[in-house]
């Protein structure tokens, strides 16, 4: 047989690693033809979790996909089990690591969103949806053009666009409503995503950023869609609440969208350069030391019993770098730093009631205002990285689909119900009661079996498992009761911190 | 009506002007004016037909009808394909819409350009062919998968010289394209059972001899795919036949056996999946037996820890019940 598969490293090279996650690695390299510069993803397919078909069905999509907003796809190839996915390279970075300095100012932020507008009204016209738009999902090029990233790549990937399987896709901070009920959403998700997207440019993080993930995804059904809140333009904070409504219909499409003032006025991408411009100039000053220090030791703050590692969801284990970028790492500096907002834009009060109030972060927050960002001073990167992990995309398959399913759309209709009569915020009663055994416990459980060895542990582990399905039987609802108390208890750990 | 538009192009004067408009992209020099504005011609037409296919505007049955008759009565679809490789990027995406739109185009229980391809095979294995042209082989491949899901059509390529075209297809072309030929060659051999257990039972020979080339291929996708796929073939009800043949092979046996101990995990997985079947068998014919029987310390001694790490319920029952098996070998 004729097996002359094309060697990846005939035409490739391969240099430095601007990214990782846990599907694999991203590299710099350059094209041996032509000298052009591309980013490549390398997958070791032999321990992916997803199923080849997954893989190869996004790189179906993405090699139908050609815009300037939307990085291009090169090609994929096989080098043993490792799989090269080559594309476009975006020398800019994402906007997550463009935000290390400091938070955008608004002026710039239009720029990036009308941009992100065009390239959702691309996908969407395709028929396609994104579904993780966040700011470490946006790459900007060296003259600032914008571009969408990451329609996955393996873990997020499969979920990504495969439609088949009854999957929580997206990250929890960004995802919409409807996306979290999984009640079945369209191209309207990816508006909520960009207001989210919008609000986390602004003021360094998304809504409920000091939150623990699995809360937020109760938070954000129940609650009222979150607000651009500070000292903004009103045309900004109008723009931002066109894109969180809670129903998806009201929200408008991305076409429509271009037609909004916010974005009407904005100036040309190469002004964007100036973003790119700040970036390097923090990291002449040692900007990224406290980045270094944590890629140095990310193993062991992963491993260390903390509580926020508590749950493996499968899925946050296939967070982080999509794009090339770090999990968002505004946090993991600590000072969202104030350099254009002056400080205002996350005030001390809205940290206060989340973990993020380190003694640390006071510290760093002084605000900066000046033509450079201040020098963060080598703070302690401890409690960090972790954090940059919640955020982290999830993928969250849901056991027993259509049982899941049902008691979602049950749990829209008790918040519909809620809702009208203004009543008390409804409590955690109101929810589905086998959602959290289903889709959060059981799974969590199941995630846990291919970590031990004997066959001794495997059948304990399956005993927990039909002890929770046997207590939740006998007290409905008490799987989510004590998740919440131990969400809770972990929120009191952390702030005694 | 629309009263602001130009009048849109009849189906027949829409067909027509882009049947007489592909020649010139082959009779032009590349990037020439001339090949530019044929481009833009057939992108408009493409774009067209496409739109009036979806249904946008005012689609009327008749209109969908009069368009269907013109492609088929001037093979368009044919030359479409054959010209598909000198179309822009977009063009070739609308003509993967425009085929299958046609494809699912039904009239009760008919479906007249299935009817329509069923006549005509050069138009399948043309579509086939893109898998040698990597610029439209994911075009082709999709336009390709259409059309196997109509058993017909999918027939006509079973019983083909070119089905032993796919481990080639797969074997050479890079990861995408190739993952893309195993998905049609899958879809070949599982979307239309009987038909299916038909031809294999058939031609049993010269469908696992070249079968077997891509299981022992170098390439680790296709290695780990065609296993996967062999289980799957081998443990459907419509192909019993065909496994008894096959788990009664000696050779086939020895090449599991072998594989169980590739260095991929996932390979083993694969592999045992299969194993899993000669053991299982209650009739297994004495060559089998005595293969086992010969193995049967070091079978029992690897199956014990054999993937002890897997949450799978169901495999850990089966690994107990091949172990159960091959203990019970005298």
């Amino acid at each position: 047989m004729d097996s002359h598969n094309v060697d990846p490293e005939e035409f490739y090279a391969k240099q430095d690693r601007i990214g990782k996650g846990s599907f694999g690695e991203v590299y710099k390299g350059y094209d041996k033809r032509t000298q052009k510069t591309v980013a490549i993803k390398i997958i070791d397919l032999e321990s992916a979790e997803d199923e080849i078909e997954d893989i190869q069905q996004e790189i179906q999509i993405l090699s139908q996909l050609d815009s300037p907003y939307v990085t291009k796809y090169h090609g994929s190839y096989l080098k043993g089990s490792q799989l090269w996915i080559v594309m476009e390279y975006c020398s800019g970075g994402s906007c997550s690591d463009l935000m290390k300095p400091g938070v955008f100012r608004e002026e710039y932020i239009a720029i990036i969103v009308r941009e992100l507008l065009k390239g959702l009204e691309y996908l969407h016209s395709e028929g396609k949806l994104h579904r993780d738009i966040k700011a470490a999902n946006i790459l900007l090029s060296a003259n600032g053009d914008v571009k969408l990233a990451d329609f996955g790549v393996s873990g997020q990937l499969s979920g990504t666009l495969s439609a088949k399987k009854n999957t929580f896709v997206g990250t929890p901070y960004w995802m919409s409503p409807e996306v979290i009920k999984q009640s079945g959403y369209d191209h309207k998700a990816d508006i909520w995503s960009l207001g989210i997207t919008a609000i986390e440019l602004a003021r360094g993080e998304p809504p409920y950023a000091e939150l623990h993930p699995m809360k937020v995804l109760f938070l954000i059904p129940k609650n009222p869609p979150p607000t651009l809140e500070g000292p903004f333009s009103k045309t900004f904070r109008d723009f931002v609440s066109f894109c969180l409504q809670r129903d998806p219909k009201d929200r408008p499409s991305a076409r429509d969208l271009l037609k909004h003032k916010f974005v009407r006025m904005a100036k040309k991408t190469n002004y964007l350069t100036e973003l790119i411009e700040r970036h390097e100039r923090w990291r002449a000053e040692g900007g990224d030391r406290i980045e270094e220090e944590d890629r140095r030791n990310p193993m062991e703050e992963t491993n260390s019993v903390d509580s926020d590692d508590l749950w493996d969801f499968g899925t946050v284990r296939h967070s982080a770098t999509v794009g090339r970028a770090k999990p968002n790492p505004v946090q993991v500096s600590g000072p969202p730093l104030t350099w254009e907002n002056n400080g205002s834009m996350r005030s001390d009060g809205s940290s206060s009631s989340g973990r993020h109030s380190f003694g640390h972060r006071a510290r760093l927050q002084t605000p900066g205002k000046g033509e450079l960002p201040p020098i963060p001073p080598p703070a302690p990167s401890t409690p960090k990285a972790k954090h940059g992990l919640n955020q982290g995309t999830v993928r969250q398959i849901v056991n027993g689909h259509g049982i899941a399913r049902e008691l979602s759309d049950e749990y829209g209709e008790d918040y519909e119900d809620q809702d009208e009569h203004e009543g008390p915020p409804p409590s955690d009663d109101d929810l589905p009661d086998t959602t959290m055994l289903d889709s959060v416990v059981l799974p969590a459980i199941a995630s846990l079996f291919p970590r031990v060895s004997t066959q001794e542990a495997r059948v304990a582990l399956s005993a927990l498992q039909r002890a929770f399905t046997d207590a939740e039987r006998i007290i409905p609802g008490v799987t989510l009761e004590l998740v919440n108390e131990i969400v809770d208890s972990v929120e009191h750990v952390d702030e005694d911190r | 009506m629309n009263f602001f538009k130009t009048k849109p192009r009849t189906p027949p004067d829409l067909v027509r002007g882009l049947r007489d408009t592909l020649p010139r992209l082959e009779s032009t020099v590349p990037g020439s004016e001339q090949r530019r504005k044929a481009n833009d011609d057939v992108a408009k037409s493409l774009q067209q037909m496409k739109s009036m296919l979806n249904g946008d505007g005012e689609p009327t049955p008749e209109l969908i009808a009069q368009l269907s008759q013109e492609a088929y009565a001037t093979d368009l679809l044919h030359h479409i394909l054959l010209n598909i490789h000198r179309l822009d990027f977009e063009s070739r995406k609308d003509v993967v819409q425009i085929f299958n739109s046609l494809l699912r185009r039904q009239i009760g229980s008919r479906f007249p350009t299935v009817e329509y391809l069923n006549g005509k095979p050069d138009i399948l294995f043309a579509a086939f062919k893109g898998y040698e042209n990597e610029d439209i082989a994911l075009n082709t491949g999709m336009i390709l998968k259409e059309m196997l899901r109509h058993e017909s059509l999918a027939k006509m390529l079973l019983h083909s010289e070119q089905l032993y075209m796919f481990p080639h297809y797969i074997e050479t072309t890079t990861f995408g394209i190739s993952c893309d030929a195993y998905n049609n060659l899958k879809e070949t051999l599982t979307r239309h059972k009987p038909m299916v257990a038909d031809y294999l039972d058939k031609n049993y020979d010269r469908f696992f001899a070249s079968y077997t080339q891509l299981i022992m291929s170098s390439n680790y996708v296709t290695k780990r795919q065609s296993l996967k796929l062999l289980g799957e073939i081998l443990l459907d009800r419509a192909n019993f036949s065909v496994m008894t043949r096959y788990i009664a092979n000696e050779a086939n046996l020895k090449m599991m056996m072998n594989l169980l101990r590739d260095k991929s995990k996932n390979i083993q997985f694969e592999a045992f999946h299969v194993f899993k079947v000669f053991v299982a068998n209650p009739k297994k014919p004495p060559q089998i037996e005595s293969i086992l029987r010969r193995n049967k310390e070091k079978l029992l001694m690897f199956l014990k820890n054999f993937h002890n790490d897997k949450e799978d319920e169901q495999f850990a029952d089966e690994k107990q019940f091949l172990i159960a098996q091959i203990q019970m070998l005298q």
